[in-house]
């Protein structure tokens, strides 16, 4: 009995190893795999020397994927190889950007390096070159693991040991900015430019942290040497990224024609479109212009520009395309894209921003955008006709959940800006890494408690000598007062806003300012339409989407049913004063057919015509708030 | 305080506080799970575990309430007053702000947080509170736990149920199917569900009101009546969710769904679908590894992974082939292993490994162009992986323009191979339409180009054609000489089908076209929605190459970007990689640290709060023992000095029972000191009873009588005694122990 079952056993074994016998073990690739060519088999008797020897002349060839599988098979060979370790890190952190494996990598080859070469310094120039390269990774991939006191332990010890490469000056100096160690910063980016240390990047270091430390008009020299610098390198310059710092400084300090001049330059280098940054800032100050068409098209010129690149995927642009698409939808009127834009701009990860830009910054801003355009969505929603009690009842619905989520979200976009944004840093009216509107910025400041804010507010106004912003504190001020129930002190600010903000260039800010003027008017009154007309416009979408009707005469008299659907829609109906916008109605073949005219230049002329009264009157609604950006 | 509820008619009996015990703790555990599971879903911004824990409180606050003094409407109006307060105490700091101007919102800052803890805390307690007190809450409840469930399971990562989110991350930690781990945890809540519903149904569930046995028998009519109305509100909302599913599903099941191509590998069968190409989902399916660069692919940045090819017509539509034709084919299953021929005289190819990973069943193999070998690999990790091969391929290295002017066929084909690749549909509008497409063309390369080019510029891609093709009948005629409006299949066919009526041998290719900019260190995550059928060439010398539409004009598609962070733990699993690593490399690097999901208060917040509440006690309880020797008026020093005694009893375990008077009480008192006890009782009651109150006795007199009953105390073992001045709750029990009136 027992021996029947020591063979049955072996018999077992014996039978396991023939059927695993054509089983590879996919974690020992490196193992001779006999059913590969010959040309894969060559590998199978070369040492590991050899096969990193190879590896070095494929990864210049630009052949990264083999080069990877002649390292992984060299460390099966040899795996105390130090320069198999050394090699995958640096493989992963510039060909893949994969910085933890990049991180764990470095970190063996150093443990293997020390093992063989004992504790630095070393007087023996190959382990100086070698100890210098590990040291360069660790320290990049620190970085990138945001694990920036990591990082500068790294470099401390870098000088240290006295090495010295061109990279260090401009990592360093980035290491010390995002530590906050601004100034310490700059003295390095000093040295660095000194010693000719790649000299386009460090400018452009230098020049990003003299504009953080208020020295704007030194950053804006800075950025004019990167600029020419970059281009003196002709093929190779990368100028459009000074360029596109540089105007984020001139829009800081409201020198918006100028920021306009550097963004569209930028937008027009060959290395411009690789980029969203200067079509984003461009975009954005269009719409603060209420310029949407240029705002639209400029957007557009990125993503066609950036189509050219098929091996990109485009993720690092997308949420900040669809964050400027939203805010364009959202004051073209087009509410429900802009809610889809703003969804996609929250879920997408954002790899890069403006200087210094952090995820939440984004994150705040299109958290604040999306909740804007979901108060909006209802203010149109309570506007809208309904035919059916069931549409009527689903609208109810959409209103509740709609609010609700406006209400949090606004709420966390505050939390972050407060809790995570070094306590509303970003109120700092251009503060350079913010993405915030902050024409309609009074939206968040409302709800916060009233003298809290004022003390915040104070600091900023004392330390901020830009003449510019201070309409724009007043708005924000205004808006916190006016929620807090301070109508009287709001409405000074408001009007003193208004007679500071500079034409064109603050429209946005404009338009925010006399809608808060708007609220406090008498509905119907004189005032309140002249306000109201004054919104108009500014911007054709304001007004219905902040709740607001249009005022309006309608024309000919014998429409009382129209004439009650339109006012229960967005319009104020008002023949007692002549206005400017005039609406008239008439039934052909028994379709309500509904024509806006007006005597201000550049609002063109709408007609809408629908077999139901509530299908022309909210169809016609739609295009009267809309802007048609084709 | 469990004193005060034993005292309660309702929770008398022993099975009675054992379910009243049970559903609570219950109630409390959900409670804190909903928040967890709220959080995933929304973020609060606010620490999980405070919140959590004022949902816990709250679930516990209300139950004790519904059975204390305070059970009629106190709650309602306590909560209301409490956050009036409190907002007013925010009001008031906000005026003396101490804070300086940077820093000054903090105070906003910490007032979000303490709003949501508290939103939390009443929500749970209003529910539980009205859940005792009211039967049909409980009904109520269950019902709507059961909707959240569908609504939340059912938007799962965008109703993708099986992509990879909190159910498939328990999956792969548990190591099951994403569908059984989402099968289990729907038993699980539905069980969880059913045993809430019967526990707080059973007999002994007690209910706080105490006359709800007689409102019961004597009104069933107005019970009847607000059952209906709960029944109605459920339905109400159970409509409303399955609306908001149903809404939400039809769009995008609509919009992001695999492109119509299954896996069948049987011969004369095809596994495309024309009607509709609805049914599977975006779920990753496998992991490819490039092990070597394919910087020569003329596709780039596609890259075309072929698992079978359809090559024979019958009448309707392309099916697979016979072995003796596609010998190119290697209709093996991913166990099985494979050996191709290679053919010398295809030119222009490069040789590529690769190294594939199956996360979903695959009927057969798949592998990029011409697979020469397939060998089984050792599956990495069989909780993930179905199985694991490796392809050895010759794939395309030329340029697509070399292929111009190069004749289509092979010239070793016998005349019925020939044959079989260019037999077309019978349909003569096929042939009419090509060579009008192609009329001064002469190049066949050219001819399908234009083909190519045709519907490129004049076909709608979309996912939802629906053509109401009968079966057996021609599904790609609606399409091509109708609206236009198809998916891949469609394209596929009507390529292969002009293509073979200009006389060029063509097949439809089927797999995975996949985008290798989404790639990472040559790690290729495939998903059902790239699954794609293809329309194929055979180039002489070059062999079969793919020449696939890209419509310009997209009504509906199953783009998405890849799921990078499951591709990085995929990538991490497979190896090799992090595992020929040593485990300890990195232990203690600040960016090797994965993030916790979950955030635990630090030590020194528990310690700060647990201290906190240890001083509060302490004060309390130095008020409640020697309050009396504080200034006061007669009246109130009596008070005070009632209050001493009683807690000290009470810390010692001996307090009234319910029912029981404060004379009756005394009584007992002395009858077990066998001395009058507690004889602060008569001067007490007549504070609260009589109209003169105790002016009768003076401050002096009081304190005689105090010292004279504290003496009576200390015939209680010392021990005891020095328990009861250790306990920090004395004012909890104190209010706890207080009996019913």
């Amino acid at each position: 009995m027992r021996i029947s079952f020591l063979f049955l056993g072996t018999c077992l074994w014996l039978l396991g190893s023939s059927a695993v016998a054509d089983v590879h073990d996919p974690l020992d690739p490196f193992a001779a795999d006999q059913s590969q060519s010959s040309a894969q088999d060559s590998d199978k008797d070369k040492s590991a020397d050899e096969l990193i020897d190879e590896a070095m002349v494929l990864f210049q060839d630009e052949r990264p994927l083999d080069a990877r599988t002649k390292l992984l098979k060299a460390l099966a060979r040899s795996p105390e190889d130090y320069r198999a370790h050394l090699l995958l890190s640096g493989y992963y952190m510039e060909e893949v950007g994969h910085f933890r494996l990049a991180l764990k990598y470095v970190l063996q080859a150093q443990k293997l390096f020390e093992a063989k070469n004992g504790k630095p310094p070393y007087s023996d120039f190959m382990a100086q070159t070698q100890h210098d390269q590990i040291l360069y990774l660790l320290a990049q991939a620190r970085l990138n693991l945001d694990d920036y006191q990591g990082s500068l332990e790294v470099l401390d010890q870098y000088s240290r040991l006295g090495y010295y490469r061109d990279w260090y000056p401009g990592t360093r100096a980035w290491v010390l900015m995002k530590l906050g160690r601004v100034n310490e910063a700059i003295k390095v980016a000093r040295m660095g430019i000194l010693s000719g240390a790649e000299p386009g990047r460090t400018l452009n270091m230098l020049g990003i942290l003299l504009s953080m430390s208020d020295q704007r008009e030194d950053s804006l020299k800075v950025f004019k040497q990167a600029v020419e610098y970059e281009l003196s390198l002709g093929r190779t310059g990368r100028p459009a990224t000074p360029l596109n710092n540089a105007g984020e400084v001139y829009e800081e300090i409201f020198n918006e024609d100028q920021a306009e001049s550097s963004w569209l330059k930028s937008t027009r280098l060959p290395d411009g479109c690789e980029h969203v940054l200067p079509s984003l800032n461009l975009t954005m100050l269009y719409l603060d212009q209420g310029n949407l068409l240029r705002a639209k098209q400029t957007i557009d010129a990125f993503e066609s520009c950036v189509a050219q690149y098929p091996l990109r995927n485009g993720e690092e642009h997308r949420a900040l395309v669809h964050f400027a698409r939203g805010r364009i939808a959202l004051q073209a009127g087009a509410i429900d894209q802009a809610v889809d834009h703003f969804e996609e701009a929250l879920q997408k990860q954002q790899w890069f921003g403006k200087i210094g830009t952090s995820e939440e910054d984004l994150r705040a801003a299109a958290l604040i955008s999306l909740s804007q355009a979901l108060r909006a969505k209802n203010n149109i929603i309570a506007t809208t006709l309904f035919e059916h009690t069931s549409d009527w009842l689903s609208a109810i619905k959409d209103r509740a959940a709609n609010k609700f989520r406006a209400w949090w979200l606004m709420r966390r976009a505050r939390q972050i800006l407060v809790e995570n944004l070094s306590n509303f840093e970003d109120l700092y009216v251009r503060h350079t890494d913010s993405m915030l509107d902050y024409a309609s910025l009074g939206d968040v400041a409302r709800a916060l408690p009233r003298k809290a804010f004022e003390k915040r507010t104070q600091i900023e106004t004392a330390h901020d000598k830009r003449p510019a912003s201070k309409p724009f504190y007043e708005i924000y001020r205004a808006a916190n007062l006016l929620e807090h129930g301070d109508s009287q002190a709001g409405a000074g600010l408001v009007r003193q806003a208004l007679s500071e903000a500079r034409d064109r260039y603050d429209d946005a800010l404009r338009a925010q300012a006399l809608l808060l003027e708007l609220g406090l008017a008498r509905p119907n009154s004189a005032q309140y339409q002249d306000i109201a007309i004054e919104i108009f416009k500014l911007s054709r979408a304001a007004l219905r989407s902040h709740g607001f009707k249009l005022p309006i005469n309608f024309s000919p008299p014998g429409y009382p049913e129209v004439e009650k659907a339109l006012a229960d829609s967005a319009f104020a109906v008002d023949n007692n004063r002549s206005l400017p916008f005039l609406v008239s109605a008439r039934i052909e073949n028994g379709a309500t057919v509904l024509r806006f005219t007006s005597s201000v230049p550049g609002f063109g002329e709408i007609s809408v015509t629908a077999a139901k009264i509530e299908d022309a009157v909210n169809s016609f609604a739609q295009q009267v708030f809309s802007v048609q950006l084709q | 305080m469990l004193g005060a509820l034993r005292a309660h008619p309702a929770l008398q009996s022993a099975p009675a506080r054992f379910t009243f015990s049970t559903i609570t703790i219950m109630r409390a555990l959900f409670a804190v799970a909903f928040t967890v599971l709220a959080n995933r879903l929304i973020e609060f911004g606010t620490a999980t575990t405070v919140v959590g824990f004022c949902a816990a409180a709250g679930v516990i606050c209300g139950s004790i309430l519904s059975f204390s003094r305070l059970r009629s409407a106190a709650p309602v109006l306590g909560l209301g007053i409490f956050f009036l307060m409190y907002r007013a105490l925010f009001g008031l700091a906000d005026t003396v702000n101490p804070l300086s101007g940077e820093h000054s919102l903090a105070l906003f800052a910490l007032l979000q947080h303490a709003d949501l803890a508290f939103y939390f805390f009443a929500f749970f307690l209003l529910s539980s509170w009205s859940f005792w007190r009211f039967e049909v809450v409980c009904t109520l409840e269950s019902v709507l736990i059961c909707a959240i469930s569908i609504y939340l399971f059912s938007g799962h990562r965008n109703f993708h149920l099986d992509t990879p989110s909190i159910i498939s991350s328990m999956a792969w930690f548990v190591g099951v199917e994403h569908l059984t781990m989402l099968i289990m945890v729907g038993v699980i809540i539905i069980a969880l569900a059913l045993g809430y519903l019967l526990l707080a149904t059973i007999p002994t569930r007690p209910v706080a009101r105490l006359n709800a046995v007689t409102i019961r028998s004597h009104h069933p009519g107005r019970n009847a009546g607000s059952r209906l109305a709960a029944a109605g509100l459920c339905g109400t909302v159970v409509f409303l969710i399955s609306q908001q599913i149903y809404s939400h599903y039809s769009i995008l099941v609509a919009t992001r769904t695999a492109n119509g191509v299954g896996q069948e590998q049987t011969e004369g069968i095809s596994p495309l679908g024309f009607h509709s190409a609805l049914g599977t989902t975006n779920q990753p399916s496998a992991l490819v590894r490039l092990e070597g660069d394919y910087s020569a692919n003329p596709f780039t940045p596609m890259m075309y992974l072929r698992e079978s090819a359809l090559s024979t017509f019958n009448g309707y539509e392309m099916v697979l082939a016979p072995p003796e034709f596609d010998s190119d084919i290697s209709r093996t299953g991913p166990e099985e292993a494979f050996t191709g021929t290679e053919d010398a005289t295809l030119e222009y190819r490069t040789p590529l490994t690769q190294s594939v990973f199956l996360l979903t069943d695959h009927d057969s193999a798949f592998a990029l162009d011409y697979p020469l070998t397939l060998t089984r690999l050792k599956n990495p990790d069989p909780s993930r992986f179905k199985a694991a091969y490796r392809a050895y391929s010759i794939a395309p290295a030329f340029g697509l323009e070399q292929l111009r002017e190069h004749p289509v066929g092979d010239p070793r084909w016998s005349p019925e191979v020939r044959q079989h690749y260019l037999k077309t549909h019978t349909d003569s509008r096929y042939t009419e339409l090509a060579q009008q497409l192609t009329a001064n063309i002469t190049d066949p390369v050219a001819r399908v180009s234009a083909l190519v080019g045709y519907l490129n510029a004049n076909a709608i891609y979309t996912l939802t054609p629906n053509h109401d093709v009968p079966k057996g009948q021609d599904p790609v005629a609606p399409f091509l000489f109708g609206d236009k409006r198809g998916y891949c299949v469609h394209f596929a066919h009507a390529t292969v089908y002009m293509a073979r009526a200009l006389g060029i041998p063509a097949r439809i290719g089927t797999g995975y076209l996949t985008d290798l900019s989404q790639a990472k260190d040559g790690h290729i995550l495939l998903r059902m929605s790239d699954r794609h059928a293809w329309a194929e060439i055979y180039v002489q010398s070059f062999g079969w190459v793919p020449f696939d539409t890209q419509p310009e004009h997209v009504e509906s598609h199953a783009e998405s970007a890849v799921d990078m962070k499951l591709l990085e733990e995929l990538m991490g699993a497979i190896g090799p990689g992090e595992e020929i690593l040593p485990k300890e490399t990195g232990k203690e690097e600040i960016g090797l640290q994965e993030p916790r999901n979950l955030e635990l208060p630090g030590a020194r917040v528990l310690a700060v709060l647990a201290a906190l509440a240890l001083l509060i006690a302490i004060v309390s309880k130095l008020y409640l023992r020697y309050g009396w020797l504080l200034p006061a008026s007669n009246s109130n020093v009596l008070r005070r000095a009632y209050r001493a005694l009683i807690s000290q009893l009470a810390d010692v375990g001996v307090s009234r029972a319910r029912g029981e008077t404060r004379q009756e009480f005394r009584q007992r008192l002395s009858a077990h000191f066998k001395t009058p006890a507690l004889t602060l009782t008569e001067p007490y009651n007549l504070l609260r009873f009589s109209k003169t109150g105790a002016a009768a006795f003076s401050n002096q007199q009081i304190r005689e009588i105090l010292k004279h009953d504290l003496a009576c105390l200390q015939q209680i073992p010392r021990w005891k005694r020095l328990l009861g001045w250790l306990l920090p709750g004395s004012a909890l029990l104190l209010l706890s122990r207080r009996p019913m009136r």
